[in-house]
């Protein structure tokens, strides 16, 4: 029973909110929100020592759908424990940490009642037993991150960003539910227990197909909503919401939605659509990690590396290596929170700066902002003993058999510890452009923050030295040469950031010239421009003008008869009232001389 | 027929037409509202004399009895017609037709 209380808490904050948060104040409906989320991390805290017991707990609300296993039931086993805690968990101090960052405005209404409905729909793709809750969730999630990086929707830029999200997440749901289709239809359930149970039988070439098809299909949906190439290209605009919805996004929800559709569905997805899957995750995984080197912006930096370390998860979930891929999933979730939270604080001291070039020197200002980014920072690195390097090293061992992608996980590492060696000398250590009044974060961010910054520093170890299951078996250890390479190159990396970056931007401006041609993602969003949003914008057009036309000929062709019909009839009506009896008497004439003469 | 001492039914129907003409003919020469009302309570007389003689002539009480509701209606008319006409006098200080012109499109 306390299975259900999980998405239901959330839920019922969110409702809570939406009716009765108009009455409440900025300060109470934060504390409901954040009270919400935190009651459904206790609920999953009680359920620690129930899991030790029984691998498998179930519960049911009630039939849904006509379709066979569609029905509002949830299932809790290998992962889904660990990750409710940390969706929760990390979600109740993101929620925490928005009381304070949202002062002005009075959209905290709006604010609170999607972030809790974001945390229900997220438990819903974590705990759902078929695949048709679990797209309801997928859904639901996908319409939070819009309201929600669309909070300040008064900006234009927010604004779009807002629907590109809305809008690439959408084709991918589209290839989700045909998948889901698929699965229905071929195996006549969409309950994840027996097409599970389908996939280990084999039921001939036709249904191996169909399960290829259905996999890919799903795969896409997993791309669009962890940003993966092709369908990357959201996460970055997403920046426009406020951070800690970045934080959210970017660490308990949505962007690692996919690396648990990956996880969950492991048994069920064909082979080769997992192992492109890796192959997927390993170029994304370098490409963005380019791209972060080049960006000017700091929370940009941090969007770019999400979509990198998603994709390192994508290569450990393809593989095989559930556990890797949960474990950096976790590790990642505690060091990109906190990065972003730190950012916020940054951000929220110096009044709305985010541009790297005039940030600056704020290590002295902002000491225990410096401390806890540096916490997440290492992580991003892969540093020990930041838990990033714990995880890293676990999706490493998962690629060992594969040499291309062990370098590309390799490359990646270096660029990784490097790029977030840079961000944090150009903030905290590189000179300052420009004086900056710097105001300190309150106590509910401080709080926040330095909770996420322990887990991001101590939680690898603990899982590593097997303190602390995930409810997974771990796939193998980990040979020395390659702890001892990736953990050099990590910190190579890292120490060449902080060289060439230690003087600020401008120290720096000959590799930057370089680094610079990737800023803007490799020109993909104009290929997209050129390839798809301008034929469908040009289309558009034509059609309005088309119906402008029909409209006028149509339209407005009718209204001019009716006017000219008008004109003509009103001439017999404007008469005298003694022309009207003229007229009725010269009728009952003819009508009588008719009858009369017929 | 001649010397029965009773008057033939053409002779009503001629009598009903002649007066029904004049009604119409004063309906549509005059101009005086109040006029034209007596005009218009002549078409109504002209009618119920045809119907009583029509009744009269096949012997059935039907006729009678729409000449009947035709003075009941009538009756209920000229109680509106007039109200309209004093109204229409106190607004304007004439009851002459063509000069009540307002509506007209």
């Amino acid at each position: 029973m306390t299975l259900l209380l999980l998405p239901l808490l959330p839920l019922g904050g969110a409702v809570l909110i939406a009716l009765a948060g108009g009455r409440l104040g900025r300060r109470t409906t934060g504390a409901v929100g954040t009270l919400a989320i935190a009651l459904a991390f206790g609920a999953a805290l009680s359920m620690v020592g129930s899991i030790a017991d029984r691998p498998r707990l179930e519960a049911q609300l009630g039939p849904w759908l006509p379709i066979p296993g569609a029905d509002l039931s949830f299932v809790l086993e290998g992962a889904g424990l660990a990750l409710a805690l940390m969706v929760t968990g990390v979600s109740a101090l993101i929620a925490l940490y928005s009381i304070g960052y949202l002062p002005h405005g009075p959209g905290a209404q709006r604010y609170f009642a999607a972030l809790d409905l974001f945390v229900a729909a997220m438990l819903l793709i974590v705990l759902a037993d078929n695949l048709v809750l679990l797209f309801a969730g997928w859904e639901l999630v996908g319409l939070c991150s819009y309201l929600l990086i669309g909070h300040e929707r008064e900006r234009p830029i927010a604004a779009d960003a807002a629907v590109k999200a809305f809008v690439v997440n959408r084709i991918g749901d589209a290839a989700f539910l045909i998948g889901i289709f698929i699965f229905a239809a071929t195996a006549s359930t969409v309950n994840i227990g027996e097409l599970r149970a389908a996939a280990t039988l084999h039921l001939g070439p036709d249904t191996g197909t169909a399960f290829l098809v259905a996999s890919a299909l799903l795969l896409v949906g997993a791309l669009a909503k962890s940003a993966q190439l092709p369908l990357h290209v959201w996460l970055p605009d997403a920046m426009e919401g406020p951070t800690p919805v970045s934080a959210l996004i970017h660490a308990a929800t949505m962007v690692t939605a996919g690396v648990v559709l990956l996880i969950r569905l492991r048994a069920i997805l064909s082979p080769e659509v997992l192992f492109a899957a890796s192959v997927i995750g390993a170029a994304t995984a370098l490409f963005a990690a380019l791209v972060a080197l080049a960006q000017r912006d700091l929370k940009r930096v941090l969007a770019w590396s999400t979509i990198s370390q998603v994709g390192l998860m994508f290569v450990a979930a393809g593989l095989g290596a559930v556990f890797a891929a949960l474990f950096h999933l976790l590790s990642h979730a505690f060091f990109k929170a906190t990065l972003f939270l730190g950012a916020g604080a940054v951000i929220h001291a110096t009044g709305g700066e985010q541009d790297l070039a005039r940030l600056g020197g704020l290590g002295r200002r902002l000491r225990w902002t410096a401390v806890t980014f540096a916490v997440g920072a290492l992580g991003l690195a892969a540093i020990p003993p930041a838990s990033g390097f714990f995880s890293k090293e676990a999706i490493a061992v998962a690629t060992i058999d594969q040499p291309l992608l062990l370098a590309a996980l390799l490359l990646t590492s270096a660029l990784s510890a490097f790029y977030a060696a840079r961000l944090f000398t150009l903030v905290f250590l590189a000179p300052a452009a420009a004086a900056q009044e710097v105001h300190r974060p309150p106590a509910v961010m401080v709080v926040p923050l330095t909770l996420l910054a322990v887990l991001a520093l101590g939680f690898g170890a603990l899982v590593s030295a097997q303190v602390v299951p995930l409810g997974l078996g771990r796939e193998s250890e980990t040979p020395e040469w390659l702890l001892f390479t990736s953990g050099a190159l990590a910190l190579a990396g890292a120490l060449l950031g902080w060289l060439l970056y230690r003087r600020g931007l401008p120290g720096a401006a000959a590799l930057e010239r370089v680094t610079g041609r990737a800023a803007d993602g490799f020109g993909v969003d104009r290929l997209y421009g050129v390839a798809f949003l301008r034929p469908f914008i040009r289309v558009a057009r034509e059609l309005d003008r088309g119906a402008e036309r029909a409209n006028e000929r149509v339209v407005d062709g009718v209204a001019r008869l009716v006017v000219r019909g008008g004109a003509m009839v009103r001439r017999i009506q404007g008469g005298p009232v003694r022309g009207y009896e003229a007229l009725l008497l010269t009728g009952a004439v003819i009508l009588l001389a008719f009858w009369s003469l017929r | 027929m001649a010397g029965s001492g009773v008057m033939p039914t053409a002779a009503y129907l001629l009598l009903g037409a002649l007066l029904f003409a004049l009604g119409a003919y004063g309906v549509m020469v005059r101009t005086n509202a109040l006029a034209m009302l007596v005009a218009v309570e002549l078409m109504l007389n002209a009618v119920n004399l045809t119907f009583a003689a029509a009744a009269r002539q096949f012997g059935e009480l039907d006729g009678q009895v729409v000449a009947f509701f035709v003075i009941a209606v009538a009756a209920a008319e000229v109680a509106v017609g007039l109200a309209i006409i004093i109204d229409v006098a106190r607004r304007r200080g004439s009851v002459d037709v063509d000069e009540a012109t307002d509506l007209r499109g």
